[in-house]
């Protein structure tokens, strides 16, 4: 009679089978993000100093090395610093979404353009990398404000939402305003 | 058309970049996707080990690391012989364990399977409680298999168990007549 043992080989992975989020996944995020964001201000390049799609791919190109060394001293790197540089490189590239939004704003004077760049590029993007960050940290058990990153993902949900509601009927904020009038005459 | 107004032409600048990004993003997605594929598999020292019983000696073999074993057993015609602790099982961190039949030779239909009345297996806690049973029984020429798994029962670390085997074999039961069952403890 033969008893023998069966026990699944562990693996590096935490949960074996599961599709996992590398940290370098927020890089990857981050070069599409600088990358898309090359592309927009090369189609608005009359609204923005005519280097800036260059410099964004020139940063996008620069997440890319960043992806090259990390993959050759991923096992020198432990995972909290693997996660913390990649977060706060999808930071820099977060924040130049929201720069653009506020120079469209504030230095040029374009509300409309603003707006739109709200709608369609920032909280859109944000309600992604949000949505990867929370997932990244509920996978690995990371210590992380999770009732920021929910919140956030709330917010960016309601403006995105908000927006694709202008965005197919304008007139909505139209008859919005109208009503509004109408409930002061009374 | 003077080559410099086409090469500043905003169509221009845009396929350019177009290009360049999707190089940059395939690139990126490519080495991504070396890293996932990467990972390195770390061998870890099994949770979950045999251990001599009171009863194990002379009857047990152990594999690597003993992280199997093969034990030798004898049925008496008409009487049940009982292993009160044919092999132990000890574990070095918190685990689940359970008893599953693998396989058993030699197939039904083979003469020599009448000569077994019952084979079974208990796995029993370090307070005696037994937390499952493995049941092998014949019917004529056939094996009655167990038909399912026993449930996962924690075991903590430190804790050693024991495996009771008792086998029964028919009155008038042939000499040199051999079994062999596999089974496996699960552990999770």
């Amino acid at each position: 009679m033969i008893l023998h043992k069966a026990e699944s080989v562990k693996v590096g992975l935490r949960k074996v089978g599961l599709p996992m989020i590398l940290p370098e996944f927020f890089a990857l995020l981050s070069i599409d993000v600088f990358l898309l964001l090359s592309l927009l201000t090369c189609l608005l390049e009359d609204r923005f100093p005519k280097a800036v799609p260059y410099i964004y791919q020139i940063a996008a190109l620069i997440g890319f090395g960043h992806l090259l060394v990390s993959r050759e001293f991923l096992a020198l790197f432990g995972e909290y610093m693997r996660f913390w540089y990649n977060f706060v490189y999808l930071l820099v590239a977060l924040g130049n979404i929201v720069a653009i939004n506020l120079y469209l704003a504030v230095e040029k004077k374009l509300w409309d353009l603003a707006k739109a760049w709200s709608g369609a590029v920032t909280f859109p993007i944000t309600l992604i990398s949000v949505f990867f960050v929370s997932n990244y940290s509920y996978l690995q058990g990371a210590e992380f404000p999770t009732l920021i990153l929910q919140v956030g993902l709330v917010i960016s949900a309601i403006v995105m939402g908000v927006s694709i509601s202008l965005f197919l009927s304008p007139d909505l904020l139209n008859k919005f305003r109208r009503r509004k009038e109408v409930t002061q005459w009374k | 058309m003077e080559i410099g107004k086409i090469v500043f032409r905003k169509e221009t600048k845009l396929l350019t970049l177009l290009l360049t990004a999707l190089l940059i993003a395939s690139a990126s997605a490519a080495v991504y996707y070396g890293m996932l594929t990467q990972s390195t598999a770390t061998v870890a020292s099994a949770a979950i080990t045999f251990t001599a019983g009171n009863d194990s000696s002379g009857i047990v073999s152990y594999g690597t690391n003993n992280t199997y074993v093969a034990l030798t057993l004898n049925a008496y015609p008409n009487v049940t012989l009982y292993y009160e602790q044919a092999v132990n099982i000890t574990a070095s961190a918190n685990k689940e364990v359970r008893l599953r039949h693998v396989s058993i030779y030699p197939d039904d239909n083979d003469q020599s399977v009448s000569n077994f009345t019952s084979v079974v297996f208990r796995l029993i806690k370090a307070d005696s409680t037994e937390v499952g049973t493995l049941t092998y029984t014949t019917t004529g020429d056939v094996w009655n298999e167990p038909s399912s798994a026993t449930t996962y029962t924690a075991i903590t670390n430190g804790e050693e168990w024991t495996i009771k085997v008792e086998i029964k074999a028919v009155a008038g039961a042939w000499t040199g007549i051999s079994t062999k069952i596999v089974i496996a403890v699960d552990v999770k």
